[in-house]
């Protein structure tokens, strides 16, 4: 029963640190210790249900343990700032005074359509009239507007780039042919490549997000 | 601050409570593996004296050691038995290996080790 306790703590340690390197987004709207403990709770209960050759006490121990756990991790982490680092992380600031910052979305393993996608969910339809994105540590976005977007109707953004790849979809929904688009960029004096993300509304305003010098595909 | 003084409380009154338990499990199968190497342990006296003292700590054992290798345990206790009641010394020699070997594998499956943990 000892073994089944070591079991018990190596396993919570080893969920937090998979739970924490695979990133926000995983978490929903939960703590990443609550996920953790909600995750092992349930396998860990069913154990003695399927199988009546397991003692029951191998499922009241490590139930209490790993419920002690996180109450004792819930409140050092509101105590520690050392400790809040670790489990909780920081918040993300994704687009920051209306600028998109590309290294955060590839260091949080997200895409720019999934970001158009967060903002349209929140009602916003241009990521132009986005001053701050932030994506929270429980895995939601937080968008604030900026304060003189235009209210007049514009409808939504079409991705017409993404990641320096035509996006065909956006290019239909706008009915821009492709000689139409090569003639915006040589005009803009750019290349497909450069371009992180280009968006046009049903107004026609466009919203451009070039990739920094060094990181050229 | 209440509910994490009562957290700290609990874990620890488990962390006694499973140590003590590991303890008592191994003394129990310590004494066990000492009865079947006592020299009385191919009589009929010494094979009941142990199924006794199996029997009285049977239920404290199965609390923290699955249910197979408690019945692996018992089932050789009772081919001992047997194998005393028929007479046979073949029989009652194999079944004594038998049954010292299910108390090792049992004394094993409780102890602390790299290689129950992984």
């Amino acid at each position: 029963m000892l073994n089944v306790f070591i079991r018990t703590v190596i396993v919570y340690i080893l969920l937090v640190t998979a739970m924490r390197i695979g990133g926000k987004r995983q978490i929903g709207e939960l703590q990443l210790s609550e996920l953790v403990t909600a995750l092992l709770l349930s396998e860990i209960a069913a154990m003695p249900i399927g199988h009546d050759a397991i003692p029951l006490a191998f499922a009241v121990i490590p139930v209490l343990t790993v419920i002690c756990i996180e109450l004792i991790t819930s409140f050092a982490v509101t105590k520690s700032k050392f400790l809040k680092n670790i489990f909780d992380g920081n918040p993300s600031f994704v687009i920051r005074k209306g600028k998109l910052d590309i290294s955060e979305l590839t260091k949080l393993h997200m895409s720019v359509t999934e970001l158009m996608s967060e903002a349209r969910l929140q009602g916003i339809s241009n990521l132009a009239d986005i001053n701050y994105a932030i994506l929270e540590q429980n895995g939601q976005l937080s968008v604030f507007e900026k304060a003189e977007k235009n209210d007049s109707e514009r409808g939504i953004a079409h991705a017409v780039i993404v990641d320096g790849c035509i996006n065909e979809h956006g290019l239909n929904a706008l009915k821009i042919t492709d000689a139409a688009l090569k003639k915006r960029l040589h005009e803009k004096k750019t290349e497909l490549s450069s371009v992180f993300l280009y968006t046009v509304n049903d107004a026609g305003e466009e919203y451009w997000v070039f990739r920094p010098k060094e990181t050229k595909k | 601050m209440r509910t994490f003084i009562i957290a700290v409380i609990v874990l620890l009154v488990i962390i006694g409570g499973i140590t003590g338990y590991y303890f008592y499990c191994d003394k129990t199968v310590k004494t066990l593996q000492d009865l079947s190497f006592s020299e009385t342990v191919t009589t009929g006296d010494g094979v009941e004296s142990i199924y006794a003292y199996w029997k009285d700590h049977r239920f404290g054992l199965h609390l923290g050691v699955d249910t197979s290798t408690i019945n692996d345990v018992e089932k050789q206790l009772l081919s001992l038995r047997a194998a005393i009641n028929s007479g046979s010394d073949e029989n009652t020699a194999e079944a004594i290996e038998l049954l010292r070997y299910e108390l090792s594998e049992l004394r094993k499956a409780n102890s602390l080790s790299l290689e129950n943990i992984f």
